[in-house]
């Protein structure tokens, strides 16, 4: 193969077009952890079960996939809602171990109930076929929606999370969540909107995964430890670090993918990451000590 | 005293119980409108827990929290705050990731301090000018003193019918602790009621109209400042020495 | 209790021996998966014993599986000899990982984190490695085994692995290790050396689950990547293990049983309602995910500790009523709640021989021969500074403690005590000045390091080992300075008669009022055999009752040649306590002398009443 510079610049489009989705389903894990200090490996099945929801709803010939996701996002967003309020209710007070293994056994639940309903077989959508070329990098129209669904929803929230009084009271818990409370925040609540917005999220990830993907349920437990990966990089409670991180974690692998093989992008990541482990816990981008 | 009839704040035979043993036994004291009281008493007498527990962050284990007429006793700090009562944490608990700024905005909890955050935040400012300086800096990177100013001021944010004030004092250099209690003394003057919680008795005693002393969990001692500043059992309080 | 556990191993190994007479290939299959697996979970344990939890322990299973295969295919290697490599290069592995990961104080999510993108990375390196057969693995085809080998071997190892935990669990090294679990602070406070301990249980874990790797590779006959460093393999121990209890012996196995038996019963009613492999294993795996949820809401310390736990209220509630040997009475009495056990029953229970209630008993008896050491060379802090974030927590603070000398150290919150304390007692690495002990430096040392010297040290939150008995608790103390199990056991219950907790010697510590809590703290430390103890605000939360006889105590122990530094608020007992008194403030040294000057110092007074009140009330009246 040549490495023309098209080429190139193809893999690096495409990859932080994946990598900004990866995004969105890492600030979902990272906002719910800085939060409501819930490691929550759960969130990639939710993901899962919004790219199967949106299949069944496509191929029943309901609806168009970004119409399913306009009913999914809000639809997640009341669930998450209503699992903070009772599946997740006591998880932020346990150890993190504790915490790992129930949110653990709830991604297998979900991914695994998946495979039982819908096989273990690879799904995909058939794309629309358009595709819009420049500087001979060709990038089909969804996957460049995706992208910009992607990186609007990181705009977004961050807007949300740096402007509103709502968002810095949610960032305000997750930084002092003691002070928060002593000074009458209600962070039990704030723990519920976080969660509901995490699902929105996943909603939103799951959707557009689902016009740009193949998909499989294991795909919930490689989307879980990507996740976490990802949010490691970026600094765990960090939410628009760990959209950006999603990114170069995207770039890196379709580079990786382009020069060696996919597997291969997945080993430099994954021993990367367990070099940031052993030697920056806190991140790339800050500076502060773990806890 | 003041036209209202009721104490704002009263707190009889308060018990609260931290898992296996009592911190405090029996603590009890009233604030009336316009009053600025402290309650001293050496480390471990159980004032921040009194404190905390009548705000509802700590279960009360017993005894009885009025606020404003209401006995809200089992209320969460939420709801405590929302109706003015305003607690200023020992140790500060600012969110120091956030700007001053942020920090102060988030202190207007309620509507009607959110509806007026422009007026409050005016005030801070005249209050403590530094914070409006360093309005956009992170809060973890003020010195202790701005950081104590930055708490203080955040609480008068939320508009206090109630100021709550733990130790404002704590780990900062005498002549900072003089500005502190310089814009102390122009709230107390504003007419907010205030409690203040005080290691460095002498200051509480200048600020405040009256004053009561705990020992091992118990108010053994109330009185007006002028009489406690003479008195043997505040000394042997803090001194532990008859 | 021992021997019959003792007994039914015996009866364990012979009943699985006897199971190639009668049982069918299935039975025999599925049983040598279970005792495999459950040896694995045994494995697993191990590094559970010091509260570690690994979500990537594929990583090792699958080194010992693919370098036993990669040998055998390559070099004809005996099998054997394939695993014992695997083991070594699992535990070098290991080695080299978690060193670094202890070093860098990695806990909690980032610990678990990194063990589980460890199996990741090697999980897609065997995927690439063109010798390991990329993602098909590597097969096993040509390998002829004698008939019940597979068997017989992961029975042995089993039944090794239980037998060994429960050595170990009687062990120095096994206390060290629970100790740890139970609370890492306090385990190094009391000389354990926490980072070799943790190592050694990670390794010894990784290196046996290396084995089983290779084992699982010849039972199945293949490795292949998903099935050997996948995740799956890590939450398959990790649920066994928990479901039958973390840190028993018996647990992980028993957890295992229950699990291969629902999963069997699954595929069987999965084949009635003709669901095909893929729904059955996907009910199987729901299944798993739901217990692992269930485990931590409802079980959290699993099915074996719940059991002995049934077991040991139901045989309270039966011999209540007759209260027969005097032991177990006084253990039940104080089970049953009667706080202390009337002074009658302590006495009868007092087994010790009086001997060790003199001042010659293990625990009362110093560490070393310092006696010749000069009265003025004791415990010295020689100008001492620490900054934090640019603000000085201590600047430049120098005082000394003599020989058998009772040194408070007081000041208003934040004056400093606290991070004199811990430079004291090790926690703070580095720092300007030093603090020498018998003309020995403690500065650099680790705390264990200042345990073993002879400085013991309590919490003022007190830190228990709560899941181990009072006994046990002081045991851990003692093992500091005993190697062995029996001598630190003397030491140990000399140190609980000295406080009086010796009829509360088998009770679990979590069971204690707080006053005794501070009294085995205080035992524990004593049974490393201190010349100086660090008391942390051992009064707080105290009435004044209980913190006059814990003074008593205090006085009591000094009489037998311990120093002490008491750091603490209540005043009126560190007036009534000390020989001498140093009061901090910023940071500062402001005044150190008797108590009776220390009241009447106008710098003291006025650092805790202001500079108004420091004249006394009658010059103010004046
Ligand atoms: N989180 C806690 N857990 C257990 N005991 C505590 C806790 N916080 C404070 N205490 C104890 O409660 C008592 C009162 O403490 P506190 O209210 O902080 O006193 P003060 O504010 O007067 O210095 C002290 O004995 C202290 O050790
Ligand atoms: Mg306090």
């Amino acid at each position: 193969m040549e490495f023309s510079p098209s080429v190139i610049g193809q893999m690096l489009f495409t990859g932080a077009l994946m990598g900004s989705i990866y995004g969105a389903v890492a600030m979902g894990f990272s906002l719910i952890f800085g939060v409501a200090k819930i490691i929550n490996f759960a969130h990639a099945g939710v993901v899962l079960w919004v790219m199967y929801g949106v299949l069944v709803a496509v191929r029943s010939g309901v609806a168009h996939p970004y119409v399913a996701g306009l009913v999914a996002i809000p639809l997640c967003y009341v669930i998450g809602h209503g699992v903070q309020r009772t599946l997740m209710a006591r998880v932020s007070a346990m150890s993190d171990d504790m915490q790992i293994i129930y949110t653990f056994g709830l991604l297998l639940v979900l991914t695994y109930m998946a495979q039982f309903f819908f096989g273990p077989d690879v799904h995909f959508l058939p794309s629309s076929g358009l595709a819009v070329e420049f500087g001979g990098v060709v990038l089909q129209v969804e996957t460049i929606i995706a992208g910009a669904l992607a990186l609007g929803s990181a705009l977004a929230l961050h807007a949300f999370l740096s402007r509103t009084w709502l968002g810095k009271a949610i960032r305000a818990s997750a930084d002092n969540r003691r002070g928060a409370t002593l000074m009458g925040l209600d962070v039990v609540r704030l723990s519920r909107v976080a969660m509901a917005l995490s699902f929105a999220l996943a909603a939103l990830a799951g959707t557009i995964l689902v016009t740009v993907t193949t998909f499989y349920p294991l795909r919930g437990l490689e989307l879980a430890v990507l996740a976490f990966v990802i949010v490691v990089l970026g600094g765990m409670d960090n939410v628009f670090a760990s959209f950006v991180a999603g990114v170069l974690i995207g770039m890196f692998e379709a580079l990786g993918t382009l020069l060696f093989s996919p597997s291969i992008a997945h080993m430099a990541i994954y021993a990367m990451i367990f070099a940031v482990l052993l030697v920056r816990p806190q991140g790339l981008f800050r500076r502060r000590a773990t806890k | 005293m003041s036209t209202t009839l009721s104490p704002i704040l009263s707190v009889e035979r308060l018990r609260v119980k931290y898992d296996l043993f009592e911190a405090v036994f029996d603590v009890s004291f009233e604030v009336w409108p316009g009053e600025a009281v402290c309650l001293l008493g050496s480390n471990g007498a159980g004032k921040t827990t009194s404190l905390r527990a009548i705000l509802g962050a700590l279960p009360i284990a017993g005894g009885r929290v009025c606020f404003l007429g209401d006995d809200t006793s089992g209320k969460s700090p939420g709801a405590m705050t929302m109706r003015g009562m305003i607690y200023v944490p020992e140790g500060r608990e600012l969110f120091p990731s956030l700007t001053v700024l942020e920090n102060l905005e988030l202190g207007a909890i309620t509507r009607e301090a959110r509806a007026r955050t422009r007026a409050s935040l005016e005030l801070a400012c005249e209050l403590f000018p530094i914070l409006a300086e360093r309005r956009m800096q992170l809060a973890g990177t003020l010195s202790g003193g701005q950081q104590q100013m930055l708490a203080i001021a955040r609480g008068l944010m939320g508009l206090p019918r109630l100021l709550m004030l733990d130790e404002p004092s704590l780990g900062l250099a005498p002549v900072v602790v003089e500005q502190v209690y310089a814009a102390l003394g122009r709230i107390v003057r504003s007419g907010t009621p205030i409690i203040l919680v005080e290691q460095h008795v002498h200051q509480a005693l200048e600020l405040c109209q009256r004053g009561y002393v705990l020992e091992g969990g118990r108010t053994v001692q109330q009185g007006s400042t002028a009489e406690l500043a003479g008195s043997d059992r505040l000394r042997s309080a803090y001194l532990g020495v008859n | 209790m021992k021997s019959a556990l003792g007994l039914s191993i015996v009866v364990f190994s012979l009943a699985a021996a006897s199971v190639p007479f009668w049982g069918s290939g299935y039975t025999i299959n599925l049983l040598t998966q279970i005792f495999l697996f459950g040896f694995l979970a045994s494995a697993w344990n191990f590094m559970a014993l010091t509260g570690l939890v690994s979500l990537g322990h594929a990583a090792f299973f699958g080194v010992g599986g693919y370098t036993a295969a990669w040998l055998y295919l390559t070099w004809g290697a005996n099998l054997v000899l394939g695993a014992l490599v695997g083991a070594a290069l699992a535990m070098f592995l290991a080695f080299v990982v978690y060193w670094t990961a202890f070093r860098s104080g990695l806990r909690g999510i980032y610990f678990s984190g990194l063990t589980l993108v460890l199996a990741e990375a090697l999980r897609f390196a065997a995927i690439n490695t063109p010798a390991l057969g990329r993602s098909q693995g590597l097969e096993l085809v040509s390998l002829h085994l004698p008939p019940f080998l597979l068997y017989g071997l992961s029975v042995t190892l089993l039944v090794l692995t239980v037998a060994g935990t429960l050595w170990l669990l009687r062990s120095p090294l096994g206390y060290r290790l629970q100790a740890v679990r139970e609370n890492e602070d306090a385990a190094e406070a009391l000389g354990v050396h926490t980072f070799r301990v943790k190592l050694a249980a990670t390794l010894l874990s990784a290196g046996l689950v290396a084995i089983g790797g290779a084992l699982h590779a010849v039972l199945l006959r293949f490795v292949e990547p998903e099935s050997d460093f996948g995740l799956s393999l890590s939450l398959n121990l990790l649920l066994g293990t928990f479901l039958g209890g973390t840190g028993t012996a018996l647990g992980p196995p028993i957890g295992i049983a229950v699990l291969f038996g629902l999963r069997e019963g699954i595929a069987r009613l999965g084949e009635l309602f003709a669901l095909g492999s893929s729904g059955i294993y996907a009910l199987q795996q729901v299944l798993y995910g739901a217990m692992l949820m269930l485990v931590v809401v409802a079980l959290p310390d699993g099915l074996v500790t719940r059991a002995r736990r049934w077991w040991i209220e139901w045989r309270r509630a039966s011999a209540r009523p007759g209260s027969a040997g005097f032991q177990a009475g006084a253990q039940v009495a104080s089970m049953a709640g009667l706080e202390a056990a009337a002074p009658g029953t302590a006495r009868a229970t007092s087994a010790v021989p009086s001997a060790q209630l003199a001042s010659d008993s293990p625990a009362a008896r110093p560490r070393a021969g310092g006696a010749s050491a000069p009265a003025s060379a004791y415990l010295e802090v020689i100008d001492v500074s620490r900054h934090f974030r640019g603000l000085a927590a201590l600047s430049n603070v120098s005082f000394d403690l003599r020989r058998g000398e009772i040194l408070g150290l007081i000041g208003p919150n934040g004056a400093g005590k606290t991070t004199m304390f811990n430079a004291i007692s090790g926690i703070f690495p580095a720092q300007i000045g030093e603090v020498r002990f018998k003309g020995e430096r403690l500065s650099g040392l680790a705390p264990h390091q200042v345990c073993q010297r002879g400085v013991a040290r309590t919490f003022q939150i007190v830190q228990p080992f709560a899941g181990l008995t009072v006994l046990e608790n002081a045991l851990i103390g003692a093992l500091s300075r005993y190697a062995r199990i029996a001598e630190a056991r003397e030491a140990a219950l000399a140190a609980l008669v000295q406080v009086d907790l010796h009829a509360k010697r088998d009770l679990p510590a979590a069971s204690l009022t707080l006053q005794d809590r501070k009294m085995l703290e205080f035992a524990r430390s004593l049974a490393t055999g201190p010349e100086l103890i660090l008391l942390d605000e051992v009064m707080a939360g105290l009435t004044a009752s209980e913190q006059s006889q814990i003074a008593d105590k205090i006085l009591e122990i000094r009489d037998t040649g311990v120093s002490f530094l008491l750091v603490e608020h209540a005043m009126r007992a560190v007036m009534r306590l000390s020989d001498r008194i140093v009061v901090l403030d910023h940071g500062q040294v402001i005044a150190s002398g008797l108590p009776s000057e220390i009241a009447r110092d106008p710098g003291v007074i006025s650092v805790y009443l202001g500079r108004s009140l420091a004249q006394t009330p009658v010059d103010r009246a004046a």
